[in-house]
């Protein structure tokens, strides 16, 4: 299938201010060619900011882009092989749902025969069939939604760029929209830069995943990478639940090392060069810590609280200083508050966090 | 409940008719009572008239001459609101785009000041401007181009130059209204998908900025065709409009030939509207 040796989209050092306000602070990115690509990060972060960059409509303050190899500084937008969809979708409004879809097509003169064809399609995956002679302003927000990526869509650009399209949908349509989407670019075999900030979809949609914050791009990978193996605070609190713990190294052995927090001891495999009495900052996800009835394997802990959700339950144990949140599946022994529990985790789930400062 | 309902048609009808009462009061209130004057003088009830006749009508709609200034009235006033269009546009994308706050200060002085200025000294500037000897004429006349001098006043180029000077805010000001509301971003949009500049203009900027076309194209008309000093200076007796026969009759105290005029002044200036109002419900109706 797709190629992923090529860089599609390349950014070099790219940063972005608005008057005095340094909004994109250096990304370095290099995107793949046919990769479903996902920016996420929270409001504020220069998700938008970043993708107008790419798309033409903002100029890097220093930096460069490049697409499949060209420099793109100083190409206007309508000569770049992107198109976006805007995340405030940005509809004619003189023109009707048709009109706005075949838009691009009309502009490069494809014949109107394909135009009839591609559109239908387009509107018919979208769910829109029907609505082809209705104005923009009657349609509901989600409606209007899927316009504007079926306008973007239909022209099949090199990069497709998505600025949080499914926001305004009810579940069941963005699950639909989110399979359509990846079925179009594995088919297409486009590239995707797909901005988003809620990080379930990004992590069921995408081939790679940035996570941004306030200007940065903090750690890119995989889903399961930027899961299990977090490199900075930020990456492990935004992506998914965790305990962010503080502790000193220990002791270094082969193949583990030994942090002290709170008190207790935490073994973690050895990934990265520490020093004995190095600060050192780690994430332990909830789900990796096991409980069982007091008097079993692992430290003895008491439990300020429990609350049970059915398929999962979240327990939270006293340690000196502090709690930390455990989860695991519902149907456990019926743990009260107040009670000692053991507690246990393997060291694989204590991850050092060692890139990045916040 | 009733106090609901009550409150609810307070709000719907009487609030609303307390805001525009007065105005609207004002401005009515003289009109109809002017239009029922006009059209009791027109059949010929006026002081010193020969009670009902219309004969005044007759006579005037079977002259040719009428019919000439009707059309020479309504011609002025076309050609004006093209050309104040065709000035106007370019003028208000220019200041809708200007980003420095000193050159808006700037732009929007030069453009709007003349409406601070009496219509008859600027029509009285305007002639000297164009006259034979004026600095228009001295301009062209001089070396290297040796031309003219060419007759700008007393004709229809003159009122035509000085109308479409004095009536250009009016076509300015609802075209940057118009442009003004219109998001950047549909520009960026249009772009992306592969619109040249060229292509945004004309596939989104002007046709989501006709109905600030029409608006500016009917003010500049109702002006221009019920336009009476600046025809009067600069045609110089030489281009008669209604408004100019209007004059001339009341002076002549033949009030009923006068409120005939009045009435086909009135009568086109509205026909007009009308034609503009249709096209501009037709275009954008069912969308806004
Ligand atoms: N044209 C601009 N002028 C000044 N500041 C801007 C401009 N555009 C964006 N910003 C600022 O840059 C920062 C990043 O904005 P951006 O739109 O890229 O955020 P985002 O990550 O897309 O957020 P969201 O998820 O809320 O859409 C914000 O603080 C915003 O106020
Ligand atoms: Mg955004």
């Amino acid at each position: 299938m797709a190629s992923y040796e090529t860089g599609d989209v390349v950014l070099t050092a790219v940063e972005k201010c608005f008057g005095d306000s340094s909004v994109v602070k250096g990304i370095d990115l290099t995107i793949r060619k046919g990769e479903f690509f996902s920016l996420l990060g929270p409001s504020g972060c220069g998700k938008t900011t970043t993708l107008r960059m790419i798309a033409g409509l903002e100029e890097p303050t220093s930096g460069s882009i490049s697409i499949r190899g060209e420099r793109m500084n100083g190409v206007p937008i309508n000569k770049r092989p992107t198109n976006l969809v805007f995340q405030k979708l940005a509809l004619f409004p003189h023109l009707n749902v048709w009109d706005n879809v075949a838009f691009g097509l009309k502009l490069k003169r494809v014949p109107e025969a394909e135009i009839r064809t591609r559109v239908g399609e387009m509107l018919d995956m979208v769910r829109l069939s029907g609505f082809e002679s209705r104005s923009i302003a009657s349609l509901s927000g989600g409606q209007q939604q899927r316009v504007a990526i079926a306008r973007a869509v239909v022209n099949k650009p090199a990069v497709l760029l998505l600025d949080e399209p499914l926001g305004a949908l009810d579940l069941k349509l963005q699950t639909h929209l989110q399979e359509e989407l990846r079925r179009i670019q594995r088919e297409l075999a486009m590239t995707f830069v797909y901005v988003t900030h809620n990080q379930t979809e990004a992590m069921a949609m995408s081939d790679r995943i940035g996570v941004m914050n306030a200007g940065q791009l903090e750690q890119v990978g995989a889903a399961a990478d930027l899961y299990l193996r977090p490199q900075t605070e930020f990456v492990a609190g935004f992506v998914g639940q965790t305990n962010l713990i503080g502790g000193k190294v220990t002791a270094i052995g082969e193949t583990t090392i030994s942090i002290e927090a709170f008190g207790l001891t935490f073994d973690a495999v050895r990934r990265s060069a520490v020093e004995t009495g190095q600060a050192v900052t780690f994430s332990l996800r909830p789900e990796q810590i096991r409980i069982a009835q007091a008097g079993g394997a692992g430290i003895q802990l008491p439990l300020v609280d429990a609350t049970f959700f059915g398929a999962t339950a979240t327990y939270r144990l006293q340690v000196p200083g502090g709690t930390i949140v455990a989860q695991t599946q519902g149907d456990l022994q019926m743990l009260a508050p107040g009670q000692t529990v053991s507690v246990s985790w393997p060291p694989e789930a204590v991850v050092l966090l060692t890139g990045g400062q916040s | 409940m009733t106090g609901g309902k009550a409150l609810g048609t307070f709000r719907s009808f009487y609030v609303p008719a307390m805001l525009v009462g007065p105005a609207t009061l004002i401005v009515l209130i003289p009109f109809i009572a002017s239009l029922v004057v006009l059209g009791v003088y027109s059949v010929g009830f006026y002081p010193g008239g020969a009670g009902f006749d219309l004969g005044v009508w007759k006579t005037f709609l079977s002259d040719s001459y009428s019919w000439t200034v009707i059309f020479t009235s309504i011609r002025l006033a076309v050609i004006v609101t093209f050309f104040c269009l065709l000035i106007g546009y370019p003028v208000a994308c220019a200041l809708v785009r200007l980003d420095s706050m000193l050159m808006s200060i700037i732009a929007y002085t030069v453009i709007f000041s003349p409406l601070l200025m009496s219509v008859v000294v600027r029509s009285y500037g305007w002639l000297l401007l164009l006259s034979d000897s004026g600095f228009l004429n001295s301009l062209l006349g001089a070396w290297p181009l040796n031309l003219g001098p060419y007759r700008l006043i007393y004709n229809e180029i003159g009122v035509i130059i000085a109308l479409v000077h004095i009536l250009l805010p009016f076509a300015v000001l609802p075209l940057i209204t118009v442009l003004l509301q219109q998001p950047q971003q549909l520009r960026e949009a249009a772009a992306d998908l592969g619109a040249s500049p060229f292509a945004i203009f004309w596939k989104v900027t002007f046709p989501l900025s006709l109905p600030g076309v029409i608006v500016a194209a009917e003010i500049v008309f109702a002006l221009a065709v019920s336009a009476f000093v600046t025809p009067a200076v600069l045609g110089g007796g030489r281009v008669l409009n209604l408004s100019r026969l209007v004059y001339e009759n009341i002076g002549n105290i033949e009030w009923g030939l006068a409120a005939v005029q009045a009435l086909i002044l009135l009568i086109a200036a509205v026909g007009v509207l009308l034609i503009l109002e249709r096209f501009n419900r037709r275009t954008f109706g069912e969308k806004s």
